[in-house]
């Protein structure tokens, strides 16, 4: 690996370059408000009630959300990059979005093989014909 | 749909084939020394070698290897130059919404369904009223 002295000028990042600071704070995820605990059919669901401990079910719906959160942060760049010509970011979200579609065929063997994800999602996946593997 | 039906014992499925496509060039990254990627090399050699260093945004350069592109979307989305390319990359990116529209379909009717089984009020996710989910044959075209 070479050390930056080695490196062609043309190459170098701009001397005030800090790899990973980000300018500004990103959009934090919302913590549970204070009054949570005393009026809790009106606060927000925490991330333990919507998938409590062990539940297999839920485990696969955060899994599905997780493929669907993927998809759709590629959907608009890749949708962008195909019109305005882009072959680079094309290449970039195509294979983002297959690579993803193709790791979702695990959604679908857990469907198939644990009974409960069974009994849960399997009419949805068939209503749906997302399909079997 | 079916996208992930393999249509008979050995053969791929369409997410299957749309993997295979890619996954040599642009997910695994060939063995040197080995055949494949000499070949691959080889059988684009009549392209040019072409790079760019600009300055990006935020002054840091955005480095371009030309051949890299030329060779992955040759290889991935076929040639730019043949008439039909437009047609395959429409075809391509009409499959890939559709199976993407119907994962976001399930995806909002399981969160529904597993919020109404656990016994709790949906209106506690949050603002959901703009998630209306495409129907498949809706799809917007992604690839």
């Amino acid at each position: 690996m070479r050390m930056s002295s080695d490196i062609p000028r043309s190459l170098r990042p701009p001397a005030d370059y800090r790899p990973g600071l980000a300018s500004s704070r990103p959009k934090l995820y919302p913590v549970a408000s204070p009054d949570s605990s005393r009026d809790q059919s009106r606060s927000r669901l925490t991330i333990g009630e919507l998938f409590p401990d062990g539940d297999v079910v839920g485990q696969w719906v955060f899994s599905l959300t997780s493929l669907t959160e993927d998809l759709h942060v590629g959907t608009q760049p890749a949708r962008q990059a195909q019109e305005s010509g882009d072959l680079r970011g094309m290449l970039f979200w195509h294979r983002h979005m297959v690579t993803r579609l193709y790791e979702a065929r695990r959604l679908i063997t857990a469907a198939r093989t644990i009974a409960e994800v069974h009994a849960f999602a399997g009419t949805l996946l068939h209503d749906r014909q997302v399909g079997r593997t | 749909m079916d996208a992930y039906t393999r249509p008979a014992a050995g053969v791929p499925s369409t997410v299957e084939g749309l993997y295979e496509d890619l996954r040599n060039l642009t997910v695994h990254y060939a063995h040197v020394g080995g055949t494949e990627l000499a070949q691959t090399l080889a059988r684009h050699a009549w392209l040019p070698a072409q790079m760019t260093i600009t300055q990006g945004v935020g002054g840091g350069p955005d480095v371009q290897f030309g051949w890299v592109q030329a060779i992955r979307s040759m290889e991935i989305f076929g040639d730019v130059h043949q008439p039909d390319f437009l047609a395959q990359m429409r075809a391509r990116g009409e499959v890939t919404g559709q199976i993407v529209a119907s994962w976001t379909m399930v995806t909002a009717v399981a969160v529904a369904l597993h919020t109404h089984r656990l016994g709790l009020d949906a209106h506690r996710l949050g603002d959901t009223s703009g998630w209306v989910p495409p129907a498949a044959r809706d799809a917007p075209s992604v690839s």
